[in-house]
């Protein structure tokens, strides 16, 4: 019995601890994006592909990239942005992805802002054609202009500068808009019911388990 | 009134739990940000509006319609980037519209849903009716309670389900039916309108009323329970038809147990239980061939489809949609782990129109526990190989059920492929009528630690699926309000 009551105390206190690190961290933003613009225009692509294009600005401290992809089990993806020929960053994303119409890249941080960025992504073997949003966009040689491609949106993340915790009331407020009760207090009345779900799992536990 | 007396008050507080934990999802989840909530909306309003069952297209009622603009449905839908309503002008602007003089009949088409049988839709017609004086959304949270009160039942369902499985150790019950009530996929999925929320508490009946007759005979009393629930089963979703075959041979093996004491009336119950949900598919099939539809419905395009390819490819490819390929197989699902990535890592957590995810390295962690819980489930039935040999036919009924329900989900999937270009749909989600054999499975697991720790571990289980719960909350939180 008492090897229970520990293990639930020390397992209450470990969410608990879990969750005050999870409110204290900050909320990703978008912190920048390639200038191309969110559109319905699509292009279904096959697996095994790789495509280069302008990155635009990658800003300081970017963590994951938002790619414009959409697919119900995508394939996976690998992607590296370049400033010139260096690399600046890079990262994975497996497959399994979806369904969402786009996907996040989590990249190691960049420590500084890259302008005129090339980024450059792979996509691995694919179950079915997916779909790459963007806009069309002139495609150039030495030469002049050749023709159009479609340019892939993308949104450059980095964690935001307030935390959960300082969001806290923004938070609440909309959890009371756009449904029915209706009200701030709805999050008060959540609150309330989760509590009671771990007196009762936690009295049960106690009763039971010995 | 007597048997619910004997029922034990931890699977009433299990109960309780599960009921409260889908009500806390019911309220964080938006509006019709389920998915086919905005089609299972519609099948109920257009039971009641139109007096008739719907058909299969996509235009709801004016009210719906209504609301799923004014909340941005399209938007919000596969695009964690958005979010419903945020300001109070927003919220003005859906409150004005929704308490406009907005037609409810609509032209009774539920798109997806429509193929579904009635019995779920006609329950919700009940909080409909309700709430008929508020707006949609009243309707609707309304409509979400009831399906909340049948996640209550399945965790009462699992709990006594694991009771009867595993006799031997009485704590291990509370980690089994504890578990299965905060698991966060039953609470989002009975926190919304779907006929899935019935689904699982009619398969955790069945998992019960089996396991209490291969505990305790099969009786004509729980004969004719299980041949109820397989017509209430059919009557709720047509995924309940993958658990039939092993509820049959179950029903098979238990007749021949019981024939040696009851002698020819247990065969007679084995027939009573199965002519139950017969009579009800005969007169399905007269009321479709009066009507001048396909004898069988739905399931008739189904038989048609699954045709289409050869059967050794089918086999193959449901092979792959949860096991990794065997050497000569065609690959169907190039890069990728289907076992890992589909199954386990959605497991893990997808909410919403299941564009709501952990981010891949909580995905990664939960391999831990996982592991963990499996090896000690191993040592446990290492430790009770004597009884499993004694019971394998029991345990192979439920690995059919099982086996079933997943060729039945891959079959479909089968045909989904070949109709739209490798298109598949895995969700994790339709594998919760099993939700009782992974009580029971973890009720072994926890007993996997031995008698002086296992308690304390089987604590731990609970407690991680407390918290899994709660931070699949605030991942929903954080997407559709952060």
């Amino acid at each position: 019995m008492t090897s229970v009551r520990i293990a639930l105390a020390v397992g209450l206190v470990l969410v608990a601890a879990a969750l005050g690190v999870v409110v204290s961290s900050s909320p990703v933003s978008v912190a920048g994006t390639n200038a191309i613009l969110a559109s319905p225009a699509f292009v279904y692509a096959s697996g095994d592909s790789h495509r280069c294009q302008p990155g635009g600005t990658v800003p300081t401290g970017t963590t994951a990239v938002r790619i414009s992809a959409s697919a119900n089990i995508g394939p996976s993806v690998t992607l590296k942005v370049f400033s010139g020929s260096h690399p600046v960053t890079s990262g994975e994303r497996d497959a399994g992805w979806g369904v969402d119409e786009t996907v996040t890249v989590p990249v190691t941080r960049v420590s500084r802002t890259i302008p005129a960025s090339t980024l450059c992504i792979a996509f691995g073997a694919a179950i079915e054609p997916f779909e790459i949003k963007g806009a069309q966009e002139p495609t150039t040689t030495a030469g002049g202009p050749i023709g159009e491609s479609l340019g892939l949106r993308v949104e450059y993340l980095r964690p935001g500068h307030a935390s959960w915790w300082s969001l806290a009331s923004s938070v609440a407020h909309r959890m009371g808009l756009g449904h029915a009760p209706a009200g701030t207090w709805i999050v008060f009345l959540l609150i309330a019911i989760m509590l009671t779900v771990t007196a009762l799992a936690s009295r049960l536990i106690l009763r039971e388990l010995r | 009134m007597s048997h619910l007396r004997r029922v034990p008050s931890a699977a009433w507080i299990c109960a309780l739990i599960a009921c409260l934990n889908a009500v806390c999802w019911s309220v964080i989840t938006p509006p019709f940000q389920v998915p086919d909530e905005p089609s299972h909306f519609a099948y109920v309003q257009t039971l009641v509006e139109n007096g008739r069952l719907p058909t299969a297209g996509t235009m709801p009622s004016e009210e719906e319609q209504v609301a799923l603009r004014d909340l941005d449905n399209k938007a919000v839908k596969w695009h964690p980037e958005n979010q419903p309503v945020t300001t109070q002008e927003e919220q003005l602007r859906l409150q004005h519209d929704l308490a406009g003089p907005l037609r409810r009949s609509g032209p009774g088409e539920a798109g997806v849903a429509a193929s579904q049988p009635p019995l779920y839709y006609a329950l919700q017609t009940i909080p409909y009716e309700l709430g008929s004086s508020g707006t949609i959304l009243d309707r609707l949270e309304l409509m979400r309670l009831l399906s909340a009160l049948m996640a209550g039942i399945t965790a009462l369902f699992a709990y006594l389900f694991v009771r009867e499985a595993l006799p031997g150790v009485a704590w291990a019950w509370t980690v089994g039916g504890l578990s299965v009530a905060l698991a966060p996929l039953l609470g989002f999925m009975s926190g919304a309108v779907n006929p899935d929320a019935m689904l699982y508490s009619v398969a955790a009946a069945v998992f019960y009323v089996l396991a209490r007759a291969f505990r305790s005979g099969l009786t004509r009393r729980l004969a004719v329970a299980i041949g109820v629930l397989i017509a209430v089963g059919l009557l709720t979703k047509l995924n309940f038809i993958g658990l039939i075959p092993g509820v049959i041979v179950g029903l098979v093996v238990l007749a021949r147990r019981a024939a040696g004491t009851l002698g020819g009336a247990a065969y007679r119950s084995a027939a009573l239980a199965i002519a139950i949900p017969a009579s009800l598919a005969c007169l399905y099939i007269v009321i479709n061939v009066f009507s001048g539809h396909p004898g069988l419905g739905v399931v008739s395009s189904a038989i048609h489809l699954t045709g289409r390819g050869s059967v050794l490819s089918e086999i193959s490819y449901i092979w792959q949609f949860y096991l990794p390929r065997l050497p000569g197989m065609v690959s169907y699902f190039p890069g990728i782990s289907t076992t890992r990535q589909i199954w386990f890592d959605k497991s893990v957590g997808q909410y919403g129109w299941l564009d709501t995810t952990f981010p891949v390295w909580a995905e990664n962690i939960a391999l831990i526990p996982a592991a963990l819980l499996t090896i000690l489930g191993i040592r446990e039935l290492i430790t009770v190989r004597a009884t499993l040999r004694r019971r394998i036919a029991e345990l192979a009924i439920y690995a059919l059920m099982g086996a079933g329900l997943m060729v039945l989900i891959g079959a479909d999937q089968y045909v989904q492929s070949l109709l739209k270009e490798g298109e598949t749909y895995a969700e994790p989600r339709y594998l919760l009528p099993l939700l009782p054999l992974l009580g029971a499975a973890l009720a072994l697991s926890a007993r996997g630690a031995g008698r002086r720790w296992g308690p304390a571990v089987g604590t731990l289980i609970v407690v991680l699926f407390l918290a899994h719960d709660l931070f699949s909350q605030l991942q929903v939180i954080s997407r559709f309000y952060g």
